[in-house]
């Protein structure tokens, strides 16, 4: 095969979205939703869909859920799911000190290949497909946290044209953006490790505290022009699947991950584990359990069970009478639980148990960021 | 700007030891290592530093 030929097939590959590793985001496909798939909470906090939460300071409230793509909507997005959004306590006025958006945060060592806090800072490019009833301008702001250093943002306003229609949005984020020179700065420097370095928010709304000037750097999140209050009515809708952050000033086509590639990378962050052994204490109420977490984990996480959960000790099972969990993990160990389910009646001491498969009911480790 | 609802908090021994802090966080009852990259455990000492929060001695 000439070389020609080689180079074509690789152009093809490429135009396909069959070069993998470009894209930064996890979950940028919205295949896993490991909380819930139902509507559930994201006021300021994570809800159904892993790695993106909400982050909100105010009176109004929003879900998230998962969403199933028709036929023709994979066919416009090259996507099967995404996250819909939806208001359900509406904020009509938003005090200056309120603010409403979904965010995705980045660990600062992943995004180290951008140089920030030299003059050799790189740009980046964010792709996204969206979808909702409320048209108008919206804005995409990028929050590169202090870590010991400044924190800079930059919000950089887009347009939902038309109603009820997925439309691919591209924001190239330049490091001097505004003319400034902040990020390449040595302030500019991305910290944190495997802590929280660097974020995104689809703004929904920011009060008059946080406004700054489109497409410029600064300490500023939002912008105070035309942007959509679309916590305004219960009930908005607002879409969002095929996420992509890549280094320089080019969007590639969505690079497509299977779902168990997908799902180990957010296991990083959060898990559910349903199954498990260990052994009875002397009490009879509480047993301890070791449990293997499916891939080393952030930072040690907190624990936490969904429902009470059941156990079998080879004779009988064994429920407890509510959800109650201790950690106990010594030495700080990123790959593994070691914890006491409690609440037990009846339990034998020092037989060895079983924790039953529990449908929908499971431990939780959470280390996200 | 990222205040957590942080309604109840208290230290777990294990073994002589203190070795968690159970707390009920934005509704959710959560075991919380003494880990400082662990979001949680370092909101609760935020807010232990601010004067907003005191974690109750363990049983």
């Amino acid at each position: 095969m000439s070389k020609a030929r080689q180079l074509a097939d690789l152009g093809n590959a490429y135009s396909d979205g069959g070069i993998s590793g470009s894209n930064l985001i996890i979950n940028g496909s919205m295949q896993c939703f490991q909380r819930a798939t139902a509507a559930t909470t994201m006021t300021n906090t994570y809800g159904a869909v892993d790695r993106f939460r909400g982050f909100s300071n105010g009176g109004g409230a929003f879900t998230g859920e998962k969403y199933d793509m028709t036929t023709s909507e994979i066919a416009a997005t090259g996507q099967y799911q995404a996250l819909k959004m939806l208001v359900s306590t509406a904020d009509t006025s938003i005090a200056a000190s309120e603010y409403y958006s979904l965010n995705y945060r980045f660990e600062g060592d992943d995004l180290q290949q951008l140089k920030y806090g030299s003059s050799s800072a790189q740009s980046f490019t964010v792709s996204f497909w969206v979808k909702s009833d409320t048209t108008g301008t919206y804005f995409l702001t990028v929050d590169k946290l202090a870590n010991g250093q400044t924190a800079y943002r930059i919000p950089i306003e887009y347009t939902i044209s038309s109603a009820d229609t997925w439309e691919q949005k591209i924001i190239t984020v330049s490091p001097t953006a505004g003319s400034t020179s902040l990020i390449t700065s040595s302030a500019g420097a991305i910290g944190g490790g495997t802590g929280h370095g660097l974020s995104l928010y689809w703004g929904f709304a920011w009060g008059t505290d946080y406004h700054g000037t489109n497409n410029t750097w600064s300490t500023s999140y939002g912008t105070n022009a035309t942007a959509n209050n679309w916590m305004g009515t219960v009930g908005n809708d607002f879409y969002l699947t095929g996420v992509q952050l890549e280094i320089g000033d080019t969007s590639t086509p969505f690079e497509h991950r299977s779902y168990a590639d997908q799902l180990q990378a957010c296991q990083r962050y959060y898990s559910q584990i349903a199954q498990g052994a260990g052994v009875c204490t002397t009490t009879g109420t509480n047993l301890y359990l070791s449990v293997k977490l499916p891939v080393r984990v952030r930072a040690v996480p907190s624990v936490s069970q969904t429902g009470a959960m059941t156990v079998n000790d080879g004779s009988a099972n064994l429920t407890q009478s509510s959800a109650s969990i201790n950690s106990y993990n010594e030495g700080g160990t990123l790959d593994s639980l070691f914890v006491s389910l409690n609440n037990f009646s009846g339990l034998t001491a020092n037989r060895p148990v079983v924790v039953r498969q529990n449908t929908g009911k499971s431990i939780t480790a959470d280390a996200e960021l | 700007m990222d205040k957590m609802n942080i309604t109840s908090a208290q230290y777990v021994n294990y073994l002589g030891d203190t070795a968690c802090i159970n707390a009920t966080i934005d509704g959710i009852t959560m075991s919380v290592p003494f880990d400082p990259a662990n979001r949680h455990y370092s909101e609760i000492m935020r807010q232990v530093e601010a004067g907003d929060l005191v974690i109750q001695e363990a049983e």
